[in-house]
């Protein structure tokens, strides 16, 4: 299974978490964000270690 | 008009919610944020002993990277943008001269010399203070905790030497008699103690049978130890206490005060909450002692600690434990 699609759902408290782990797939502007035009597949341990780090669970992906 | 002002390692703030070393406020955008929402201080994300040695290894890499070709290259190639502390030291200089509330630093080292080496480094940029991040955990089978203890005293007798800035101590609560440990620390000039620090714990993936990487954050309601120490140490040392780890809310905040600390320290609930929560618990503290008609946080300051209490053994030592037991079904009712 490879990570198709990622992103963040509302109630993001902009704690920049997800970049430090992952900046090549997180941004963080006011809220975090997911930077577009990235193959996740390269990511997917970082980004599922950034979803279940996020400390109000918003960062979602499926595979 | 309530005055929220209180003492942290001998340097008065204008409240008592510091910001705890941590990743969220490392840039000066999110610094000034900070201030703007009402920390009364922020302590910068520590500097630890594997980014010290990381930079090491990377910089002997880089000045051997070009032994085979010629070594005279070595003074004209050395990649100096890989400068490592000495970033961490230039960063942590501009955040100081980008806000006006208190900057501490933070450490955490392993190596005598690094301690030593970086907390003197740290003192010239500028910052209010150093904050040493006791955070160990014991590997070694041949260590007793007396051994430990010692060194860890001699630390910051040497720290005291070449530094001049204020220096509080940030404690695990897993030493044998804490109090006693404190009180040697407390002797040797520390300024305040934090108390405790949150340390990061293993986990295991049974279904890949891997360990899993996350971060732990506290929860609420997790600062009952750091409130028995507060109220165990009120007054029986001269340096100041900040208590630490699942510290949330305004109740918290007032709890901790009430046992004895001067101030906290604040992280999860910034990740949990968004930076606003400093105005949030800041808010819920004035309510609370706009309440209670307290203008000044002196006026409560250790007014439930365990030598103001009339019943000295009954909350913060063993005696509740009996108590609770004894009286078992009063409390809790009869189970069938």
């Amino acid at each position: 299974m490879t990570i198709k699609k990622v992103w963040i759902e509302e109630g993001c408290t902009a704690c920049g978490l997800c970049e430090d782990i992952c900046p090549e797939v997180f941004k963080l502007e006011d809220l975090a964000t997911v930077i577009k035009g990235v193959n996740y597949p390269d990511y997917e341990e970082q980004i599922k270690e950034a979803s279940e780090s996020c400390p109000v669970e918003v960062i979602k992906y499926s595979e | 008009m309530k005055n929220l002002k209180t003492m942290y390692m001998g340097i008065e703030i204008d409240n008592p919610i510091i910001i705890g070393a941590c990743n969220m406020v490392t840039n000066i955008d999110k610094l000034k944020k900070a201030e703007e929402y009402g920390a009364g201080a922020i302590v910068y994300k520590s500097l630890f002993e594997e980014q010290i040695q990381l930079e090491r290894f990377q910089m002997d890499e880089e000045l051997t990277e070009f032994n085979d070709i010629n070594a005279e290259m070595l003074t004209t190639h050395p990649h100096t943008e890989h400068a490592g502390p000495d970033e961490y030291l230039l960063n942590i200089r501009n955040a100081k001269e980008s806000i006006s509330i208190p900057l501490i630093a933070s450490l955490n080292a392993i190596n005598n010399d690094s301690w030593i080496k970086y907390a003197k480094l740290l003192g010239e940029t500028g910052v209010d203070g150093i904050e040493l991040n006791f955070y160990q955990i014991p590997s070694d089978f041949k260590k007793d905790a007396k051994e430990i203890e010692d060194e860890q005293i001699n630390l910051v007798k040497e720290i005291r030497k070449v530094i001049s800035i204020p220096v509080s101590v940030k404690l695990s609560p897993d030493y044998t008699n804490i109090l006693d440990f404190i009180k040697k620390l407390d002797k040797e000039g520390v300024n305040a103690f934090v108390l405790f620090n949150s340390f990061f714990q293993p986990d295991i993936d049974v279904i890949n049978e891997k360990h899993i990487k996350s971060y732990n954050f506290s929860n609420e309601g997790d600062y009952k130890k750091s409130l028995r120490f507060s109220g165990l140490l009120f007054n029986n040392i001269k340096a100041d206490i900040c208590s630490s780890h699942g510290v949330f809310t305004g109740a918290d905040v007032i709890k901790m005060i009430l046992s004895g600390s001067n101030c906290v320290q604040v992280v999860s609930t910034l990740y949990k909450n968004g930076l606003s929560q400093i105005t949030t618990i800041k808010q819920e503290l004035l309510e609370w002692m706009d309440s209670k008609n307290y203008k000044s946080i002196d006026e409560f300051r250790g007014k439930l600690s365990e030598n103001k209490i009339d019943d000295h053994s009954f909350v913060y030592q063993r005696a509740q434990y009996v108590d609770l037991l004894m009286n078992s079904e009063k409390i809790f009712g009869v189970i069938h």
